[in-house]
């Protein structure tokens, strides 16, 4: 449920931290829903213990989880994930990766706005053949 | 000594630390072998020691077992000196490099010699061991393979329910899925029974995914320790492109730590990735950057590279 790259520059606790999120904000874990102990994700991701464990101590102050003695953590009943926002920057990386692209295949910025300009012509150009009105470009 | 104990999340954390090295130095005849080590190890954590061919990890292991006697300085274990301190010792367990056991004994006798040596030895808890890495208790030590000598080793050493775990290279001659059964198990170890883990090695991908912390040593100093955490938000790899040669030399600038240049495209490692630089860079023409991923390898090779310590 949470992919761990070791290799990464995103620390461990992080990353955790990151796919829990992830996870609710994709409704695989629901407000209420227990999560595995500290040892049973550690050896479920293959991670060091007390990487887990500071992963959910910041998770806890979040208050994204909640931990209740003798029972075990769960997902806060309370924690509304910011939908918006996490989509926005998912967004802006996405664009990010396409610049880079774009930059090694030797565009300029000129370009890449150029070609963003005629993408959006397209859609109008679409758009405007459904309404059944000509093309005025 | 009391030990103070905050519970949180079923994780007991304590502060004090397990192994201590305080200024040890020793030398051969031929060379200065450690040179004013110091290092803790909390409780309960995995530590990783790395270092180059000869760097003197295996010498630093044999002195924190005391096997080898420092010239200075000083070991402790659970807050006592180990020289000399049959206690202490006992609360080891120490899987060696190589594994040189007496080679007419059969397994089944190695057992009864770590009986008699540790009060702590737990048969039940060598059965289940067994069950994952499957030894023939007859054979004679002889007749056992490298990896099967390994495996031995790892055994005996877990079943005496040790404190601490000190490990030179464990996973060298362990094949692919005995490998990451000891993991699973060292993992387990530090979730169960907080078990403290020293493990000197080469395997830099291994060590990365389960270590808390690590030590960089060469030519018998360590040159660079901190946690894996914050190594990895401290230090940044970064991929720098300019329109047009800049007039400032890269190579030259005081943030970077190394540079490397392909084409128009720098690869840097700095600890000062923040918008001073960053804007700076933009005057001098910088028309993309992109955070890439560093490994414990780069930091390793950094430092090593450099000789002396980077941070």
């Amino acid at each position: 449920m949470i992919n761990i790259d070791s290799r990464s520059s995103t620390p461990i606790y992080q990353q955790i931290i990151d796919g829990i999120k992830e996870n609710i904000l994709k409704g695989m874990l629901n407000p209420g829903d227990k999560l595995p102990s500290v040892r049973e994700l550690s050896s479920l991701i293959t991670a060091n213990p007390n990487t887990v464990s500071r992963a959910y101590m910041e998770l806890e102050r979040q208050k994204v989880i909640e931990t209740i003695r003798g029972r075990g953590t769960y997902v806060s009943s309370l924690y509304q994930p910011k939908m918006e926002e996490e989509r926005m920057n998912k967004l802006k990386d996405n664009l990010k990766k396409v610049i880079i692209e774009a930059h090694y295949l030797g565009l300029t910025k000129e370009d890449i706005i150029d070609l963003m300009n005629s993408a959006y012509n397209f859609d109008e150009a679409e758009e405007n053949k459904n309404f059944g009105k000509s093309d005025k470009r | 000594m009391r030990l103070k104990k905050i519970k949180t999340l079923g994780k007991v954390i304590r502060g004090d630390n397990l192994i201590s090295v305080i200024n040890a130095s020793k030398a051969y005849p031929y060379k200065k072998v450690l040179n004013s080590i110091n290092l803790e190890v909390e409780e309960g954590s995995i530590f990783g020691l790395i270092g180059p061919n000869g760097a003197g990890k295996t010498t630093l292991v044999k002195c924190i077992l005391d096997i080898y006697k420092l010239d200075s300085g000083e070991i402790k274990i659970g807050g006592k000196n180990i020289s000399n301190n049959p206690e202490a010792k006992a609360l080891i367990g120490y899987v060696a490099d190589e594994n040189k056991y007496f080679a007419t004994f059969n397994i089944d006798e190695m057992i009864k010699l770590y009986r008699m040596t540790y009060k702590s030895f737990d048969m039940d808890r060598f059965n289940e061991l067994n069950r994952i890495f499957k030894l023939p208790t007859d054979r004679s030590i002889v007749r056992l393979s490298k990896g099967m000598k390994m495996r031995l080793s790892l055994i005996l050493n877990l079943s005496i329910r040790p404190q601490v775990l000190i490990m030179d290279e464990p996973t060298s001659g362990l094949d692919p899925i005995a490998r990451k059964n000891l993991i699973q198990i060292l993992l387990d170890e530090v979730a169960d029974r907080k078990t403290t883990i020293f493990i000197s090695s080469h395997n830099l991908g291994e060590l990365e995914r389960i270590c808390d912390t690590v030590a960089i040593m060469d030519e018998g100093q360590i040159k660079y320790t901190d946690s894996l955490d914050n190594m990895k938000t401290s230090m940044k790899k970064v991929q720098i492109a300019f329109k047009e040669e800049p007039k400032i030399k890269i190579e030259e600038m005081k943030e970077f730590i190394e540079v490397e240049k392909i084409g128009r495209i720098y690869t840097v490692l700095t600890k000062e990735f923040n918008n001073q630089l960053i804007s700076k860079l933009e005057k001098e023409g910088m028309v993309f950057y992109q955070e890439i991923n560093l490994t414990l390898e780069d930091i390793f090779m950094c430092c090593i590279a450099k000789g002396t310590g980077v941070m």
